[in-house]
């Protein structure tokens, strides 16, 4: 053939593929689809309830040395899942990830968990060698699903990880096979998750991501409905190495607070907005918060507020306190102690409030277990007028006898603690302590 | 829900392709003349056997994969167009051809992976997952290429042809375009052609 001919017909049939392409998919500049949030609706709890908090282990048995990393939500049915790791260390090989779920409501007791996934099955489920797995969010679906997205290393550390995402349809009793999830152009590594997802009004999801190699900064991971389930490409937030691992907090359909956990020198909280459904993000600032280069989440809550759950120190994680914002994340105070202990460790708060108004605040404590705290608005409202006319208050958890013999959180809440039988926490157990 | 299955073959001829160049180099080494059919059948075959090695309960060429996620169009051209020219003497990317590879791999590795991995807000990346301005500028390039009658440009169309199967775990169009591996042997192949014709010179 002549080579011109040639020349032209290949320059066709590229023009052809682009045009159909274009036909198909349509001509997109921004890769942010245009959609809204789905936002908490508002309806103000009455907070002339008597204070209620209650706490207990997700699992008490205390099987494994080592627990971290959990995530709580609420499945359509109105009953609540929660997913966290653990096993003999962080990273070690015997680590899994479980899954408990529980009926909605202030003390009802956790599932005795069973395993949601392995390394061994992890590398099974996607055809490849994988060494470890990690962080895992888990979030309720339509049509009964619930989507579980989880961290997965072939090699090096956690920076190294890539995602995946299976769904259940049975409340987590068995899982589809992991989809690993193609997002990073450098040997698909660097893309980890820690916070819950934000639902979108075509059904999709938005989920908080952040990068580790290189760059420290947050993107957004973009969950699509499409005909083989969810559509994934990701887009980033911001870039550089001041802040990462992200809690995405949308205020309304198009307007939402990302709050960041630092990566640099400054030990505040970073926080960014968008106002165009996460197509831009203003320039990171810092909030009059600090933060200790530890996770943090925060949620809206229905009746408007903002609620965040922060380790309060710019050096340790020994303290994990709720501070509430009435404007949007512009202004935040300080609003109750959640537990604090010097020298331990409780970190990684996810926030969750159910559709009955209660707040559920799960963690991990001293790297040993999961706690989840249950209370509601009025118990907050309680621990704020307190913190205004007191200043910081040591936590209900932590409360030395002293402190519990002269009833000085009686005056407040109901207080339940639920106690493993291993005695792993304080060896009193308060019931309906009411002054 | 599950890999591709494009995803996974792609996974064990790549490397395969890799293993017969470098096998037929150490025949040449050892004074064998690795032409024909019949080297490339049989290069070709110990290579995916040794591929097929059980490791950690995975063939050899999976395990792999836990570094090498993906394995861009582009390089699959030159090591395809590298098997052709070993075995049969056939040069499916000429010189001109494999040269404006590199220099496309070079530009977008130099440009791209920096801004890809954080420095800066912006993310070149975001822009392969939907039709949009990188696909035209993809396009364009490959038709300028086309009419030069560099069949770089072939190679672009095969890569926007592979993204619309989805024969990668990725949806994103740079996966198809450009990997890591891909960058550091176009830097590594544009440097000694430097150095070679600077010593010509």
């Amino acid at each position: 053939m002549n080579p011109d001919a040639r020349r032209f017909i290949w320059m066709g049939l590229t023009l052809a593929l682009l045009v159909f392409i274009g036909l198909r998919y349509g001509w997109r500049v921004s890769p942010v689809l245009t959609t809204k949030f789905v936002v908490p609706t508002i309806s103000p709890e009455r907070i002339d309830t008597p204070p209620e908090f209650h706490e207990q282990f997700v699992d008490s048995r205390f099987v494994h040395p080592s627990a971290h990393v959990s995530s709580i939500c609420q499945m359509p049915d109105g009953r609540m899942a929660a997913v966290w790791y653990a096993g003999s260390r962080e990273g070690a090989r015997d680590v899994a990830l479980y899954v408990s779920s529980r009926e909605a409501g202030l003390t009802n007791a956790w599932s005795t968990p069973v395993s949601a996934g392995t390394h061994e099955a992890a590398g099974d489920e996607t055809f490849r060698y994988v060494k470890k797995v990690g962080n895992a969010i888990v979030f309720a679906g339509t049509n009964n699903q619930l989507h579980l997205i989880y961290v997965t290393t072939g090699f090096g550390g956690w920076s190294c990880s890539s995602l995946n995402l299976k769904t259940s349809t049975n409340g987590g009793a068995t899982w589809s096979r992991s989809r690993r999830l193609g997002l990073s152009p450098f040997f698909n590594i660097s893309q980890l998750v820690k916070n819950a997802p934000t639902p979108l009004a075509d059904g999709g999801f938005v989920v908080p991501i952040y990068h580790e190699v290189m760059g420290k900064f947050s993107e957004l991971l973009w969950l699509r409905p499409s005909a083989n389930g969810f559509q994934a490409f990701k887009t980033r937030a911001f870039g550089g190495r001041m802040a990462f691992q992200p809690a995405l907090v949308p205020l309304n359909e198009t307007n939402a607070l990302m709050l960041n956990r630092t990566a640099g020198s400054v030990a505040k909280i970073h926080a960014t907005k968008t106002s165009d459904g996460g197509r831009t993000w203003t320039a990171l600032e810092t909030i009059d918060l600090p933060n200790s280069n530890s996770g943090l989440d925060a949620i809206r809550l229905m009746d408007g507020r903002l609620l965040l759950a922060f380790n309060d120190s710019d050096s340790s994680r020994d303290n994990l306190r709720l501070a509430i914002s009435a404007d949007g994340g512009v202004t935040w105070k300080r609003a109750a102690t959640l537990v604090a202990e010097a020298g331990e460790e409780f970190s990684y708060p996810t926030v969750l409030q159910t559709s009955d108004g209660l707040i559920h605040v799960t963690y991990t404590w001293k790297r040993k277990g999961i706690k989840e705290a249950t209370f509601n608005v009025a118990w907050l409202e309680a621990q704020m007028r307190l913190q205004n006319s007191e200043g910081v208050r040591p936590s209900p958890g932590a409360a030395t006898s002293k402190e519990q013999a002269a009833g000085h959180f009686s005056a407040l809440s109901n207080i339940h603690i639920a106690v493993p039988e291993d005695g792993h926490t304080p060896s009193k157990q308060m019931k309906g302590v009411r002054e | 829900m599950i890999t591709p299955l494009a995803a996974v073959i792609v996974s064990f001829i790549a490397p395969m392709l890799v293993l017969m160049i470098l096998f037929a180099a150490l025949a040449r080494r050892l004074r064998f003349n690795p032409h024909g059919a019949g080297w490339c059948v049989g290069l070709g075959l110990i290579a995916l056997g040794i591929l097929m090695i059980p490791v950690a309960g995975l063939p050899l060429a999976r395990v792999l994969t836990a570094v090498m996620d993906h394995w861009s169009v582009l390089l699959l051209a030159l090591l395809a167009a590298g098997v052709s020219k070993t075995f049969f003497g056939a040069e499916l990317l000429r010189r001109e051809d494999r040269r404006a590879m590199w220099v496309f791999g070079v530009v977008a590795g130099v440009v791209f992976y920096p801004l890809a991995l954080g420095i800066g807000s912006v993310d070149p990346f975001a822009y392969g997952w939907h039709f949009g301005p990188l696909f035209v500028l993809v396009g364009c390039t490959a038709m300028l290429l086309q009419l030069q009658g560099n069949r770089f440009g072939v190679v672009l169309l095969l890569a926007f042809f592979a993204w619309l199967a989805g024969v990668a775990e990725s949806g994103n169009l740079w996966d198809y375009l450009t990997d890591p591996v891909f960058f550091f042997v176009s830097v590594g192949a544009l440097v000694k052609s430097v150095v070679t014709k600077s010593k010509q010179h």
